[in-house]
Parts: structure tokens; C-alpha cells; sequence
């Protein structure tokens, strides 16, 4: 097993991966940009070193100062987290090359998955149903390409090969307003990736989005963990995820299931990857692409199936067998995550800058929480503005969902503008509670991004109480004291249950 | 009772908040009114400025930071920045209230007097610590009913009082 492994990250999966390596015993090296000089998980890691500069591109996208900086500090794996260098195949090689373990796949196949064409053309011959699409050369002219759009049948959506993130993507509802889209996405998958093919697919409306962990071992063994549904999403963002998935019986699972695992092991996948599928109204579920790394939104497949994902990264990386079977994994409850945003709902979903003046997490059985900050910390520009991750875990859906609606009333945080009463709104929601989730989920029950205005009287209540108590804390004590802290001393203010 | 004067951004009026205590055993409870909408709320828990709120049967979690005259509220997901116009407190005489303005504190159990807190002429809050006695085994913290001032002091540290027994006594309210 490795001795000492650096976290080419940063935040709340710097931390986590941290809190994985510590209880394995094993060094866990951490890297901070000037901005990130103070930050939470420069504190977790045991040893951290300077990334000089502020930017992304400056700093957590150097992959050569990773490796300079792994060689000068003997470190013997590099875990790339998730964003950042985690699927840039030059980096996993130059690991390679350098005598450090990347912890992730082979560098060919982060190629290969990397080309969304690619992908496709590889899992339809492994037999996984793709969606009907048509991808060549688009030199072939723009009648060609309506005929093959035609045959594919309208709506359908032009897609950039080399990116995602709703970029170079459009969608096209009738023949006459093909040429236009297919030049628009072409220009724009230019710009964002310096790629600019394209290819077409049928468009399916109210899609949800359902994706498979998958992990496999350097020994061809290869295991799913079931599903996360993450269909809650505003401009390509995930918002909301959750496993199991509303929408799948178990033969739908077992099929999507072995699907996943069909796809793993036909480009011989090693490590943690997310095979991405879209389902339509009708059950039918359809191969999107791969993801060659550990998700953001991981914890709630730990959660129903008690793993840690990390902790057989590792196992993987350092050579070991798979560290469970097929057999031995089960779903058990239901998980929900919420991921908190600085943002300012009322400027857009642009990110909220700025010191948290008081950030108090909300406790409970079944609550976990893995974020990047604290009290003090600063929200800069220069990185995503994902404070936290909120995963409750509960028996049921409803429960969890009732779980995290009571977690986010008590999720304190000031000092900037956040998404939590936002978060709240969506799972209120009697669409949301009875599990009739799409990918426009957002967009077609225009859930409230704004505050109403005015002041609501609890507010103004909370504020003049304050007034007359003062800043004194109230003072601890047994017995006749009950206007002071509750019976039950805790670390917090939100005493259980 | 007192009043406070809240102004927030989106209004050009300031809202008056009164508050009064209301008689409960467990000393939580007020009697609200919000811009003259009444209310009964509860403060359930209050530590570092963080507490719970009970208003018409809901508990309300919450958190308020003050900057000077500023005090921001969380709220729900959402903070609220409001301002403190005026502090007006008040003590009134008349009805229900009045039976809450005291002129003493006395032992609510036969104990030991453990500490006193304060000494005569000292001022003291509503909440502030005044006595702590020990009885039954348990520790026993006697706080002010209400603002206030130290006439004299009725008892000594160690010393045995029986139920009712006179500890503090207070300075008439100025009126």
C-alpha cells in the first residue's frame, strides 16, 4: 500500500480524500494556491506545499508541478480528486511516466472515454443501447446531414465530441433550422474545447438522468454499485442526487446494472468511473458518455451501500483486487445530497463572494456532511463556489427527504448568499416528494430563485429578541435555568433528536 | 415590555416590535407584536446567538449577527439585513405585567446558597445570574425576573434558607 499520497485538489474532496488516507495510515500531502493559503483542507492534509499563483490554470492545473512536487517530497500515488487534472490523460501518463501511480484508470482509456464519438462507437459494440444518433464526418454537406437527421427523427440535438457541459450543444425542432444550429455548435465546441466536431442524436424530452458506479481491478474483475438519479440540474449543473433512483424497478437496475458492467469491462476499466445513461418517459435507457474519475456526488452511493469508495480506489490503485463482489454489494435505504452553493439566486446563480461570518452544520443520525470550509473561510472567485455537500441518509425516500429539509433549516450560514433556501423549495415540492424528476425539473416548475419580498415577521421577531438579550451566551447550568441552554449541553446549538 | 425598531432594505417605514414577557414557569415565552399583528412566540433554545423559535406551533431555527447598530438574521436559507432604529424600553405598570416586576428574589427551594453574584448597588439585566444555590443535590442558578437594581443582600454563601426566604432585594422601578 502507499506511504504518502499527494491530493492534486482542493476543498471539500481534498478533505474527504484526506479523512480516507489518515485512517489508512497513510500521508496524505496537500496543495494550496495563495488564495487557498488558510483553507480548510491545507489544515487536514500533514504536510501541504505552495502551488505559486491564483488561478486554476496558474495552479491546480500544473500538472508538471504535481509531479515535481511529488518526486521532491517522495510521494508514491497521486489521487487527482474530481474536476482539475482527473481526467487529462497527458497528466495520468506523465504520473506514469514518472514512477507515480495516477489513482484512476489507464491514460488510454481516459483517451478513449474522453471522445464522446469514440465512446459511442465502443459501447455499441459492447451491446449497450445508445441513443439513436447519427456521427461522421459533417463535411458531408448539409443535405446529407438532413437526411440523417430525418432518419433519426425530430427533435433532435446537435453535440460537441470533444465537451460537455452544455457547450457546442443545440437543440433542433424542425429540417429548416438545422444548417444554422449545426454551424452555431460547431463554432461554439471550437472555442470551448479546440475541437469543433460534432455529432447528432435524437432528442428525448423529460429525460431523467441516471448514471452506474462502476469500479473495476487491474485483474479484469469489474462490479456496478448501483445508481445515483441526478436529474435536478439548472444549466447542466447537478443540484440534487439520490440513490436509489425513483424511477427504476429492480429488473430496470439489474438490466442498466449489468449494462454498466458490459461497458467496463469491454475497455478493460480500472478504478472508480460513472457510466452515464439517459432514461426516457418509457423506460428505455440509453449510454451518454463515461466518466473517467470519483464524482462529486459519490457519498450517496456510500451511503446505501456502506463502502468507501476511496478506500478501494486505493486497493485498486496500489494493485489489490477488487475489494468486494457483484454478491457482496447491496443498496440499503435511500441517500439524498444537496450541494450548497455560494451563489446569489437573485443576480442570476452568479457566485457569492465573500468571508463566512458564521457557518454552523446542522447534526443528526444520518446526516454527513464533506465540505471545504469553516467559519472564517474565504469564498474567492477564482474556484467553484460549492461550499458543501449535505447526504442524509434515512430508511425510506420520504424519510430522507424529510431528513434534509430539517437539516437545511439548520444549515447556518452568513457571510454570503447561498442556495439553501432554494434547495428547501425543490424538495417541498409535491413534484419532487412523488419522484417525477427530468433534466427540466427546474425549468418547468419554476421553483422561486428569489426571496419574496419583505421581511417575514419570524425574522423581525429573531432580531428583537436579540436586541433585548444582548450578545451574552446564555449560561449553562442544571436545574431552574431553563430560559438558558437547553438540558442536553452540546457542541452546537441544535441539540438532538 | 420594550419595543424595537427594525428597518430592513425593502422598507422605507421601520417595523416596531414589542415584546413582553409572559408569565410562563419556564420564563421562554413572549407575547408579540409585529407592526400590530400579536403574536405568541417561544425561544426554545438561545446560545451564541443561535437559537430556536417556536411562533404558532412551528420551531423556527435562526441565527443573528450583530454589527453595531446592523443585526442580520438567518433565517429559513435566507439572510435578512435589518437595522436597529431606536431601542425604546419600557416599563409599565399596568396589568398582567406588572405582577412581573419584582422586589425581591426569594428561594424557590429550601437550600444552601452557594455564590452570590452581585453586591448592593450593583445593576443587573433581565437573565443576569444572580444567585446560585444548591439543593436536592442539583445546582441551581437564579436568575433576574427583569432589569433592575441591587438594594440589599439577604443572605450569605453557605448559609441554610428555607422556601420563600427573601435573597436579593431590588430598588423600587424607576417609573
Amino acid at each position: 500500500m502507499f506511504k504518502k499520497v499527494l491530493i492534486a485538489n482542493r476543498g471539500e474532496i481534498a478533505c474527504r480524500i484526506a479523512a480516507t488516507l489518515q485512517e489508512m495510515g497513510i500521508t496524505a500531502v496537500g496543495v494550496y494556491s495563495d488564495p487557498d493559503r488558510r483553507a480548510m483542507h491545507v489544515r487536514t492534509c500533514d504536510e501541504a506545499y505552495p502551488l505559486p499563483g491564483k488561478t486554476s490554470a496558474e495552479t491546480y492545473l500544473r500538472g508538471e508541478k504535481f509531479i515535481e512536487l511529488a518526486k521532491l517530497h517522495g510521494v508514491d500515488a497521486i489521487h487527482p480528486g474530481y474536476g482539475f487534472l482527473s481526467e487529462n490523460e497527458d497528466f495520468a501518463q506523465a504520473c506514469h511516466d514518472a514512477g507515480i501511480t495516477f489513482i484512476g484508470p489507464a491514460p488510454s482509456v481516459i483517451r478513449d472515454m474522453g471522445d464522446k464519438i469514440i465512446a459511442k462507437e465502443t459501447f455499441t459494440k459492447a451491446g449497450v443501447p445508445v441513443v439513436p444518433g447519427w456521427s461522421g464526418d459533417t463535411a458531408i454537406g448539409i443535405d446529407a446531414l438532413k437526411k440523417e437527421s430525418a432518419k433519426i427523427g425530430y427533435p433532435v440535438l446537435i453535440k460537441a465530441a470533444a465537451g460537455g457541459g452544455g457547450k457546442g450543444m443545440r437543440v433542433v425542432q424542425k429540417e429548416t433550422d438545422l444548417a444554422v444550429a449545426i454551424e452555431a455548435a460547431q463554432r461554439e465546441a471550437g472555442a470551448a474545447f479546440g475541437d469543433s466536431r460534432v455529432f447528432i442524436e435524437k432528442y428525448i424530452t423529460n429525460p431523467r438522468h441516471v448514471e452506474i458506479q462502476i469500479f473495476g481491478d487491474s485483474q479484469g474483475n469489474a462490479v456496478h454499485l448501483f445508481e445515483r438519479e441526478c436529474s435536478v440540474q439548472r444549466r447542466h449543473q447537478k443540484i440534487i442526487e439520490e440513490s436509489p433512483s425513483p424511477a427504476l424497478t429492480p429488473e430496470l437496475r439489474a438490466k442498466m446494472g449489468d449494462a454498466a458492467v458490459a461497458a467496463a469491462k469491454a475497455i478493460g476499466y480500472s478504478n472508480a468511473g460513472t457510466v452515464e445513461f439517459i432514461l426516457d418517459q418509457s423506460g428505455n435507457f440509453y449510454f451518454l458518455e463515461v466518466n473517467t474519475r470519483l464524482q462529486v456526488e459519490h457519498p450517496v452511493t456510500e451511503m446505501v451501500t456502506h463502502r468507501d469508495l476511496v478506500r478501494a480506489q486505493l486497493a485498486v490503485a496500489a494493485g489489490e483486487k477488487l475489494p468486494f463482489n457483484q454478491a457482496d454489494l447491496k443498496q440499503e435505504g435511500h441517500a439524498i445530497e444537496c450541494r450548497i452553493y455560494a451563489e446569489d439566486a437573485a443576480r442570476g446563480f452568479l457566485p457569492s463572494i465573500g468571508t463566512l461570518e458564521r457557518y454552523i452544520e446542522p447534526r443528526g443520525p444520518g446526516i454527513r456532511i464533506d465540505t471545504g470550509v469553516s467559519h472564517g473561510s474565504e469564498v474567492s472567485v477564482y474556484y467553484d463556489p460549492m461550499l458543501a455537500k449535505l447526504v442524509c441518509w434515512a430508511r425510506t425516500r420520504d424519510e430522507a427527504i424529510d431528513k434534509s429539509i430539517r437539516a437545511l433549516d439548520r444549515f447556518v450560514v452568513m457571510g454570503v448568499t447561498t442556495n439553501i433556501a432554494f434547495l428547501r423549495d425543490v424538495l417541498s415540492h409535491p413534484e419532487f416528494r412523488a419522484g417525477n424528476l427530468h433534466t427540466h425539473f427546474l425549468e418547468q416548475h419554476a421553483i422561486a430563485t428569489s426571496p419574496p419580498g419583505g421581511v417575514p415577521s419570524e425574522a423581525l421577531i429573531a432580531a428583537a429578541i436579540a436586541a433585548r438579550l444582548g450578545r451574552r451566551a446564555a449560561t449553562p447550568s442544571q436545574g431552574f435555568d431553563v430560559a438558558a441552554i437547553g438540558p442536553w449541553e452540546s457542541a452546537g446549538p441544535w441539540r438532538g433528536p | 415590555m420594550s419595543e424595537v425598531l427594525l428597518k430592513s432594505s425593502s422598507s422605507n417605514e421601520p417595523i416596531a416590535v414589542r415584546l413582553e414577557r409572559a408569565d410562563d414557569e419556564h420564563d421562554t415565552a413572549y407575547h408579540v407584536t409585529v407592526g400590530g399583528q400579536p403574536l405568541d412566540a417561544e425561544l426554545i433554545e438561545w446560545s451564541d446567538e443561535t437559537g430556536l423559535l417556536r411562533i404558532a406551533g412551528r420551531v423556527i431555527p435562526f441565527s443573528v449577527l450583530r454589527h453595531g447598530g446592523r443585526i442580520d438574521v438567518w433565517l429559513g436559507g435566507r439572510t435578512y439585513s435589518l437595522e436597529l432604529v431606536d431601542q425604546v424600553a419600557r416599563r409599565t405598570a399596568s396589568g398582567p405585567a406588572a405582577a412581573a416586576i419584582q422586589s425581591k428574589l426569594a428561594a424557590p427551594m429550601p437550600g444552601t446558597i452557594l455564590k452570590i453574584n452581585v453586591a448592593p448597588g450593583d445593576s443587573f439585566e433581565a437573565h443576569q445570574p444572580l444567585i446560585v444555590m444548591e439543593s436536592m443535590k442539583m445546582e441551581m442558578t437564579l436568575s433576574a425576573p427583569h432589569a433592575g437594581r441591587v438594594r440589599e443582600i439577604a443572605c450569605k454563601p453557605g448559609q441554610l434558607v428555607d422556601m420563600g426566604a427573601m435573597l436579593v432585594r431590588f430598588e423600587e422601578p424607576a417609573v
